[in-house]
């Protein structure tokens, strides 16, 4: 558990050596570009990232709407193919995939014209359908679409609300010389002609008006049932070329290799162009200042010889001042864990890696959570599985290893608390019963496993100011590292004492008293110390500030309480869920064993379905929860984070994956 | 059953409902905010996280004395034993649901602020943590009078 220790590099190089120099170091994965600090006698040096961000994003976006498509085809047609995941290459390729630009861009901009060209036919026949849907109504009727009136005589087409047809029926008799037909009519339409005489035309009008007609909005010269027939060849026509179309952009399957090598490589010119604003130059070479891991100096020297001989270039500690980036160095385990530290602020260069102790605890938080036997072998079998399919460091993967390790502190805690999907299986339970188990602490019955999962967490808060301590040693303050950590870490020693001996069921009061004395003791120590870099007066504000402290350290016990909360939430529905199915609930007749075939299947699929929804319920809140413990009360007392990950230039790949070794 | 033992469910009931209640309006202000931050910035969905679930604490504190609670009705409880355990989880009660209610809009500022600058976020989580010390001060007098 180390954060790996960086070196400095300085180099000068030609400039027309830059892009090699770029490429060499990017092949190492072990050189972050920073901020050069030399001003004077150079001058910063830009390129402009216009044009190729550009193509980035026309390509980006091309595979974006591609690689769904593909993926949906090849699912429908069983289709096995290993070009729609990170695709695995040499070095060699990556670089070479330069000379492809030409063949690359002419389809990506064939890609586009196509997409864009079906875009416009779907829009085309989304308003052909809007216009089919308002023809249905006139395709019953034979007669011109547009009727043409007479001197004397008005034509009206068009429809009218349903529910209107009465409301009008009694009010057209009132107006004289108006004949009117209902046509055809559909679910809330009825298609109607009117013939009027002029004279009765405005009365007409009105009346329609109130009624909600709308006229016939088709002017075409044609038969309703001819305008209608004609809008559906239309629509035919359309999605045949939509289809058309889609068979030509699913042609592209052989190109997506291509496509995604090719984007991934416009996506590291891009980061050495932008990268270009952090290097300086002068007339006719480039300055540049990178972090590499100390371990990876060999590595870097290598690449940067064998790149150019026109070069200088120096290694060195990174100054006091100076904040390198971090990368840390766990082992496989470990390594999962990162990310939920990463997930509230990442380790500082400077401090200490706390990710180890944190992934002990939050397994074993994780596990007391879930508590039963069953869900941490099942979290762990689909941990591991979906942990080792990933070839690629996701976010995923590192998920599904924290729930596979947490699955098996969870089987641990599982057999302590005697919990298979709910039930107890063995002959004896090592843990107080979660419900009704109660301890006597001065008198006052609480919870036992309530009593437990605080006194966990009184050592998890024993462990943070250890960590404390442990901290300001590494950096040389041997004092801050007693006064500040280790009689903290004393006086919660001494409080779990004092409260393992206060609970009457443990018969050991005496441990009360030594509890009490150590934590005194501890207290005292910490208040008369807290102030000794201050003057005078400070020293009494810092001492009883320290005192003050005390009551935050009691809230955070309390707030342990919450993984007995949680425990005991997903333990009674599991109990519930199984007790219905298998052992009987509140004396009725479990599911299982009612001889009934309809309850066993009902039985059968509640214990599936109930046992899975608990199960993710409680995981998602066993995550969560578990996180904000480490967060607020662990990482409270020594953490400071605020760290920059280490970011090496061409880490950040899309779809490609560099196959890295001597010879390629 | 007396009327005791039904004052005494009332109160249990009562307990874990406001604090339901409580939580719940919490991470609807805590919940929405998110949404609209990760709307403009998806990356800080691991910032904003434990700020949306800060609020999530006071139901499960409900729940326990709900639990402890209980596991101290009795059937034949007198009117005056039941108005004592509808007392008892009241502290909880009422605690739950406002610090919950306080807490989800606490945080939901909080949330905003960690969208304009991100690096705030593990600093800012200590002010609507410190909401919850109420809610923890009504656990305690709920458990220890319960």
């Amino acid at each position: 558990m180390a954060v790996v220790e960086m070196s400095k590099l300085n180099l000068i190089a030609m400039s027309y050596d830059r892009d090699k120099i770029l490429n060499a170091l990017q092949r190492t994965q072990a050189t972050e570009i920073k901020l050069h600090s030399e001003t004077e006698y150079t001058a910063p040096l830009t390129e402009d990232t216009e044009a190729l961000s550009e193509r980035l994003t026309r390509g980006e976006t091309a595979l974006e709407v591609l690689l769904p498509r593909i993926e949906t085809y090849y699912k429908a047609n069983k289709i096995k193919s290993d070009n729609l995941g990170e695709v695995e290459i040499s070095y060699h390729e990556f670089i070479g995939a330069g000379d492809n630009a030409q063949k690359c861009e002419k389809l990506i901009e064939q890609l586009n014209t196509l997409l864009d060209k079906e875009r416009e036919l779907k829009a085309e026949l989304a308003s052909v359908e809007r216009l089919i849907s308002s023809a249905e109504i006139y395709s019953h009727f034979s007669g011109s679409l547009r009727p043409e009136n007479t001197a004397h005589t008005a034509l009206r087409l068009g429809t009218l609300p349903s529910q209107q047809k009465d409301a009008f029926c009694a009010q057209a008799e009132n107006i004289p010389l108006l004949s009117f037909r209902f046509m055809a009519s559909d679910s809330d339409s009825e298609l109607i002609m009117l013939a009027v005489h002029r004279a009765s035309e405005s009365d007409m009008n009105d009346v329609l008006q109130g009624v909600g007609f709308a006229s016939c909005p088709f002017a075409d010269d044609c038969t309703g049932e001819e305008l209608y027939n004609s809008l559906k060849e239309k629509k035919r026509e359309i999605t045949k070329n939509i289809e058309k179309i889609n068979s030509e952009i699913l042609s592209f399957d052989k190109h997506i290799k291509d496509l995604k090598i090719y984007c991934d490589f416009l996506g590291f010119g891009l980061e050495k162009a932008t990268s270009a604003e952090k290097m300086r130059k002068t007339a006719a070479t480039f300055l540049l200042e990178a972090y590499v891991p100390e371990e990876a100096q060999p590595d870097v020297e290598r690449a940067i010889d064998g790149a150019t001989d026109t070069v200088w270039y120096k290694f060195s500690q990174p100054s006091e001042d100076e904040t390198p980036p971090t990368l840390l160095k766990n082992n496989k385990v470990v390594k999962n864990f990162e990310a939920v530290t990463d997930m509230y602020s990442p380790v500082n260069y400077r401090e200490f890696d706390p990710n180890t102790v944190m992934a002990f605890f939050y397994s074993l938080f994780l596990g007391f959570i879930m508590g039963d036997v069953i869900y941490g072998l099942l979290m762990t079998a689909f941990g591991g599985f979906i942990y080792l399919r990933q070839k690629r460091e996701t976010g995923m993967k590192k998920l599904a290893g924290v729930f596979a390790i947490g699955g098996i502190f969870a089987v641990f805690w599982g057999f302590l608390f005697n919990s298979f999907l709910g039930m107890n299986a063995l002959p004896y339970t090592v843990m107080p019963d979660a419900k009704d188990g109660r301890y006597s602490l001065m008198g006052i019955k609480i919870p036992s496993v309530l009593v437990i999962s605080m006194l966990i967490g009184m050592v998890q808060l024993c462990a943070g100011y250890v960590c404390r301590a442990v901290q300001c040693w590494r950096r040389g303050d041997i004092r801050g590292g007693i006064f500040d950590g280790m009689s903290w870490a004393c006086f919660m020693v001494g409080l779990m004492l004092a409260a393992v001996g206060l609970v009457e069921d443990f018969s050991i009061p005496s441990l009360a008293i030594a509890g009490g004395i150590v934590a005194g003791a501890s207290l005292l120590l910490a208040m008369l110390t807290a102030g000794r870099k201050e003057k005078f007066f400070g020293k009494f504000t810092k001492g009883f500030g320290a005192a003050y402290g005390v009551i935050n350290v009691v809230s955070d016990i309390l707030s342990y309480a919450r993984l007995y909360g949680l425990m005991l939430s997903g333990a009674v529905i599991a109990q519930i869920i199984s007790g219905f199915v298998v052992t009987g609930y509140n004396g009725s007749s479990p599911f299982l064993f009612s001889g009934n075939a309809g309850l066993i299947i009902l039985g059968v699929f509640l214990m599936i379905v109930g046992h899975a929804f608990n199960l993710a319920i409680g995981l998602l809140g066993a995550y969560i929860h578990d996180a904000r413990l480490q967060y607020v009360e662990f990482y409270g007392r020594f953490y400071e984070g605020e760290g920059e990950l280490f970011r090496p230039l061409g880490s950040d790949m899309k779809h490609t994956r560099l196959e890295l070794s001597e010879t390629n | 059953m007396t009327t005791g033992y039904i004052i005494g469910i009332i109160g249990i009931a009562v307990c874990v409902l406001a604090c339901g209640i409580g939580s719940a309006f919490g991470l609807y202000k805590t919940g929405s905010a998110a949404a609209g931050v990760l709307g403009e910035d998806p990356k800080k969905f691991g910032k904003v996280l434990v700020l949306v679930l800060l609020p999530a604490t006071q139901g499960i504190y409900g729940f326990i004395i709900g639990i402890i609670g209980s596991s101290s009705l009795i059937e034949t409880m007198t009117s005056a034993q039941g108005w004592a355990l509808f007392g008892a989880v009241m502290p909880m009660a009422v605690s739950g649901l406002i610090t919950g209610i306080l807490q989800g809009k606490s945080s939901a500022n909080c949330i905003y602020a960690v969208g304009k600058q991100e690096s705030l976020g593990g600093k800012l989580i200590i002010y609507p943590a410190m909401i919850e010390f109420y809610a923890i001060l009504g656990l305690i007098i709920s458990i220890m009078i319960v």
